[in-house]
């Protein structure tokens, strides 16, 4: 099963909570106090509450509704309403699969967990929502060139393609970026961008600025078509 | 009682006041006003109190501060003897940050603040219009927050909370509350998710209605596998 990078490792800290989009599917991520990883379905089996809306205490995820707990095993471990009940073994959450290499968070549906192919040792820079989809993006970014960007402005260089992840230099300031891509919902997607060297605080704000730039034009290339 | 608000519970400016008292430890005096439906802050009597016809109104004695960013500020100067809430004399710079993010929590109030009057008491607006400027500003406190992650500044303007994040934090964690329309919910900015983590975090955090705390953990939920005691 395919791989989602739905976002960087050091973005969601221990006791934490996201909620990201896998295939459509929406689908909440958290660590626990002790730093586990878990992303499960984001619905409470209760009453369908967004478990995203949820707290860590200790080792399990609380829904914000009732209060059930779910251990990082999914299963429902404590209602505060019935302090003294043995949650039945039936009530289960369904799980992702996930897994951290290199600071980015990957997601898939089904317990089985292929890492995607991106080389190992980048540098997150940002993890960044775009309102257009992953398609604009990647068609944006090939369609680039010196032309269509004013003179001082960087020209992307589309070095590599694949199904979610782009490769581009900015030859000027001698950067090359890894691009993961994450659809959402309403046409819209992430993209998580990391470096192959490390920066200074002064460049990843360089790179930041860019990646805003890059927004704006694929935006309104999605505004043209609408 | 060292002053008076002229409070309404819904109000994510009042909430400002009240959230900023609790950290600082200060007993206030407040009275509740009707700000929907009754428009009880336009009547005559509230009028005499306060022309700007706004709320919240902050008195103390004859003084009347009808903006929340000066009753910030006036807080931090009197009740903050950390003196960290505002940048110390010597920092002009400092200071011109936490003033120009307390006129950007002026924009929220404009753009977040009134789609949210619109969901919830369906007050004529340009919705379209407000939203995207809604997202817009939000996109532009995620792009700050991200630029201070880079020097592992947590906050607003630096590694300590100001009276600017206080400003900015209301509309920015209501914003998910306004409507599902996209970019409006936090899932779409991870630095603000992590700020208003932050925030949650401080001592004295208090909450208002459509922003939660992080639940106290009470002694038999901090571990689910320990359960109480069945009685008798
Ligand atoms: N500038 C004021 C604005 C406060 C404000 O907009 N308050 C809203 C309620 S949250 C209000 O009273 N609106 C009524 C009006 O503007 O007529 C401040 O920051 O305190
Ligand atoms: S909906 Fe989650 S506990 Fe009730």
């Amino acid at each position: 099963m395919a791989c989602t990078g739905v976002g960087f490792s050091k973005n969601l800290s221990n006791a934490r909570v996201m909620r990201a989009f896998v295939n459509g599917k929406d689908v909440v991520i958290w660590r626990s106090r002790s730093g586990k990883l878990s992303a499960w379905e984001n619905r409470c089996p209760h009453r369908g509450m967004r478990l995203s809306y949820g707290f860590v205490r200790g080792e399990a995820l609380a829904c914000m509704y009732h209060g059930w707990h779910y251990g990082v095993d999914g299963k429902c471990k404590y209602i505060p309403a019935h302090p003294n009940l043995e949650p039945p073994k039936t009530i289960q959450i369904q799980r992702y699969s996930s897994c951290e290499k290199d600071g980015v968070i990957w997601v898939s549906e089904g317990i089985e967990a292929n890492t995607p192919e991106i080389p190992a040792g980048l540098f997150p820079i940002r993890s960044m929502e775009l309102h257009c989809s992953a398609d604009v993006l990647k068609n944006t970014l090939c369609g680039l060139t010196s032309a269509s960007l004013e003179n001082d402005q960087p020209v992307f260089h589309v070095t590599d393609e694949q199904e979610d992840v782009m490769y581009i230099d900015i030859p000027k300031r001698k950067f090359a970026l890894c691009f993961i891509l994450q659809n959402f919902p309403h046409s819209r997607c992430f993209i998580h961008v990391l470096s192959e060297r490390e920066c200074a605080p002064r460049d990843k704000k360089w790179i930041s600025r860019v990646l805003e730039r890059l927004r704006r034009i694929a935006e309104n290339r999605t505004g043209e078509a609408t | 009682m060292e002053f008076t608000l002229y409070d309404y519970a819904l109000s994510g400016n009042c909430y400002k006041v009240r959230l900023f008292a609790s950290i600082l430890g200060v007993n206030y005096e407040k009275i509740s006003v009707e700000f929907h439906p009754a428009a009880e802050h336009k009547s005559e009597t509230m009028l005499q109190i306060s022309p700007a016809g706004t709320l919240p109104i902050l008195t103390v004695g004859e003084m009347v501060l009808s903006e929340t960013q000066a009753m910030l500020f006036w807080m931090a100067k009197t009740y903050d003897r950390s003196g960290a809430w505002w940048p110390n004399n010597y920092d002009p710079m400092a200071q011109a940050m936490v003033l120009q993010w307390l006129g950007f929590s002026g924009d929220l109030t404009a753009t977040i603040g009134q789609a949210r009057l619109n969901s919830l008491f369906q007050t004529p607006i340009d919705r379209a219009k407000v939203v995207k400027c809604s997202v817009t500003a939000l996109r532009r406190l995620e792009a700050h927050l991200t630029e201070q992650s880079f020097e592992q500044k947590k906050f607003i303007t630096g590694v300590f909370p100001t009276i600017a994040d206080l400003a900015c934090f209301p509309y920015v964690a209501l914003s998910g509350d306004v409507g599902t329309d996209p970019g409006l919910e936090h899932d779409s900015y991870p630095a603000i998710r992590n700020w208003i983590y932050e925030i949650k975090s401080l001592p004295g955090f208090i909450p208002m209605p459509g922003i939660f705390e992080m639940h106290q953990l009470k002694d038999h939920e901090a571990d689910p596998t320990i359960r109480q005691v069945p009685e008798g």
